[in-house]
């Protein structure tokens, strides 16, 4: 395998990212574990209010797939799934199970009995397992953050963005209930609670105290759509919820001081290009289940930053991408198959680099 | 300029409609002897469900449109003025944009008796829409769908739909009638459609969520506002490339803009900062960030046809804030209807309607 990524084209070919980038990208390992440690956090919360527990990432390419069918002139895109669904824990099992088996182990046995539980509609056991499972989550965070993170303002307030814009996050909640998805609503409803929580604990951090008001006012707005644990009789515009979301991000920026969302989108494909390269070392190390986190980390990066991008300016490489990553590349190493997850690895390397030519 | 036809035709026209506006000719011809002798601003509110209406000369309120009768249900987002100043046409729709339905719509105002006198369905939560320079072809983003369209004025025929980036948003059309540029916000692109061949000649990388797209005058460049780049990436028309980028700030949030006549000045609605930025244009350098007596979010601008005064739509504080382009100072605000959103600029209608 080492020899193979030898003959890759090399990551410094991708666009260097600017000296100030985004949290995202320069904190991308501990932002990744802290995102997905909350986001099972306020699913824990969403399942003992009757949630199912899962995960899903937006897929922006959905609009262009749904364009394609009926745009004589559009160019074949891909026809990958609609949606992709990702377990938070998938973001950091293989990395928690290296630190500290024992909690892993625990971990996923209790994020089990929940699925268990949940599928009896046996709620007296789901919550139970459920409060089994949150002190082991804050015991799996102690482990995988560094200390100085833990409580460093600007690097909790991108977690916070995290959940306010990712395609799992609480803005997405709203939009998936109101566009007919009414079980997603509760998810939004949990996701907002965890992340007015969090501003709680941030705001007398905030450096810039004019955007605090600001930060006040889009919780306002969110409150307003999402008001308690029941769906509303009426949902107002999805749409309502992603501006009020990106204000949130816009006025943390500001309060901040850092970027929280990126904006260099060279620099989130060669995180991408990162993500799934070390994925191919470790499944070659046999380091199995941290090759799976790295490659569902890269996966999300990739439809959550830049796949609608990638598919519409470089749509070959990008189907290419998108079937390794969110399908050929996970089963295979699921399945051990180790010939074609070096193959698929070479291949996606390629894909990547002439990817890449979108942004140069 | 050629004069447009006025006669745009809809499917789903209604007679009474017709009949309504021969009824009021007369009143509206009153009307337009008190108030159509100089240039409008057209304030579209998109919780309100109305177009405020700006006298340039006075730089007051001289009327509301009623768009529907269903604010928070029906919502008016983009505008465009026909080149003769005669018809407003708006871009509406409910508020669900992944749903289908009726209220996806262009409608076409006669501003002289603020009646709807065409509808065009476009379906797919259409958000800004772009009238050919020749007032024949309109030409619209459809948000949901990822698509733009064409449609011919006249007949109210589909001329072409075509493939965007993701969330199509801006729209505009080169002052020779050649090029629909569309912006795709979530996939950080424009889309150039070739009005001549039918069909999309490409698409290219601007700066993050762009929103809104203008030519200059003469139609050898374009702007493009980015609202999470903070940025109005600047193309060169004949290559359909991107030359550089303004910076205006991460926390600028650009939304709409706005040339001067000579092409000198760039105004840029700053939402994220209570702000209008002025570019200049040669140098490509911001020369002044407007933010004293500014109405909150200015997501929508627009100049006078003399160039003298900016007006802005500010979302948060249902206003127009006006600016005197000398100065680069606000002299008034001018209340708005709710959620101020988009603005544009009519000329004053042509004589034969005035008399």
């Amino acid at each position: 395998m080492k020899r193979l990524l030898c003959t890759l084209i090399p990551l410094s070919l991708l666009p260097l990212a600017p000296a100030q980038e985004s949290i995202m990208v320069s904190h991308a390992e501990p932002l990744r574990f802290a995102f997905a440690v909350e986001l099972l956090g306020f699913q824990l919360d969403a399942v003992e209010l009757g949630g199912e527990l899962g995960g899903e990432l937006d897929d922006e390419e959905d609009a262009a797939d749904a364009a394609e069918a009926d745009v004589e002139a559009a160019e074949p895109d891909d026809e990958d799934e609609d949606e992709v669904r990702v377990r938070p824990v998938d973001l950091f099992a293989g990395s928690l199970a290296e630190r500290d088996p024992a909690l892993h182990h625990e971990l996923v046995a209790s994020l089990e009995e929940i699925e268990q539980a949940s599928e009896r509609e046996d709620q007296a056991a789901t919550a139970a397992a459920v409060e089994r499972v949150r002190p082991l989550l804050r015991r799996a965070e102690e482990v995988l953050l560094p200390e100085d993170l833990r409580d460093d303002p600007a690097f909790r307030a991108a977690v916070l963005a995290r959940l306010a814009l990712s395609g799992s996050g609480f803005a997405e909640g709203y939009e998936e209930a109101a566009g007919g998805e009414v079980g997603a609503y509760i998810f939004g409803w949990a996701g907002l609670q965890r992340a007015k929580a969090l501003w709680a604990e941030l705001e007398p951090a905030a450096t810039n105290r004019d955007s605090v008001a600001e930060v006040d006012r889009a919780f306002a707005v969110l409150d307003d759509l999402m008001p308690s644990p029941e769906p509303p009789e009426r949902f107002r515009d999805p749409e309502d919820a992603e501006v009020a979301a990106h204000d949130l991000v816009f006025a943390l920026e500001a309060a901040f001081g850092g970027q929280l969302q990126p904006r260099n989108l060279g620099a989130v494909l060669a995180l991408v290009d990162d993500q799934s390269r070390a994925a191919c070392v470790a499944f070659e190390e046999e380091r199995e289940l941290l090759a799976l986190e790295l490659v569902t980390s890269a996966q999300v990066n990739y439809v959550e930053g830049i796949g609608g991008t990638i598919s519409l300016l470089v749509p070959e490489p990008a189907g290419v991408i998108r079937e390794l990553l969110g399908e050929s590349l996970p089963e295979q190493m699921r399945a051990g198959e180790r010939a074609e997850v070096s193959s698929g690895c070479a291949r996606l390397q390629e894909a990547i680099a002439e990817a890449s030519s979108a942004f140069r | 300029m050629n004069k447009p036809k006025r006669s745009p035709f809809s499917r789903l026209l209604v007679s009474a409609v017709c009949l309504a506006l021969l009824g009021l000719a007369a009143t509206a011809q009153a009307q337009g002897d008190e108030q159509e002798s100089s240039a409008r601003i057209y304030i579209s509110n998109e919780y309100g469900a109305t177009i405020s209406v700006i006298d340039t000369a006075t730089n007051e309120l001289i009327d509301t449109i009623t768009v529907t009768g269903r604010p928070g249900e029906v919502r008016p987002r983009g505008t465009a003025v026909s080149p003769d100043g005669g018809t407003i046409y708006v871009a509406l729709s409910d508020f669900n944009p992944r749903l289908e339905a009726p209220e996806d719509k262009i409608v076409a105002i006669d501003v002289a008796s603020n009646e709807v006198i065409a509808e065009y369905r476009a379906g797919g939560n259409p958000e800004r829409v772009a009238i050919s320079p020749d007032g024949l072809q309109l030409w619209a983003a459809l948000e949901a769908r990822a698509q733009g369209i064409g449609i011919d004025l006249a007949t109210g025929e589909t001329i072409a739909t075509f493939r965007t980036g993701i969330e199509s948003e801006g729209v505009a059309v080169s002052p020779d009638g050649r090029w629909v540029y569309m912006t795709g916000e979530a996939s950080h692109t424009v889309t150039v459609f070739d009005i001549e061949e039918l069909q999309v000649l490409k698409h290219f990388l601007v700066g993050n969520r762009p929103r809104v797209v203008i030519f200059s005058d003469d139609g050898s460049q374009a702007y493009v506002s980015a609202e999470i780049g903070g940025t109005i990436s600047v193309v060169d028309t004949s290559t359909h490339e991107v030359t550089g980028h303004i910076s205006l700030g991460l926390d600028s949030r650009p939304v709409e803009m706005a040339l001067s006549p000579d092409g000198s000045r760039l105004f840029v609605a700053g939402g994220g900062t209570n702000a209008v930025y002025v570019i200049d244009t040669e140098s490509q350098e911001v020369i002044e960030v407007i933010r004293e007596r500014m109405g909150r979010r200015p997501w929508g601008i627009a100049i006078s046809v003399d160039g003298s005064r900016v007006y802005t739509a500010n979302g948060l504080s249902d206003s127009v804030s006006v600016i005197d382009t000398e100065t680069l100072e606000v002299i008034d605000n001018i209340s708005a209807g709710r959620g101020a959103h988009s603005a544009s600029v009519g000329e004053p209608l042509p004589a034969e309607e005035e008399e």
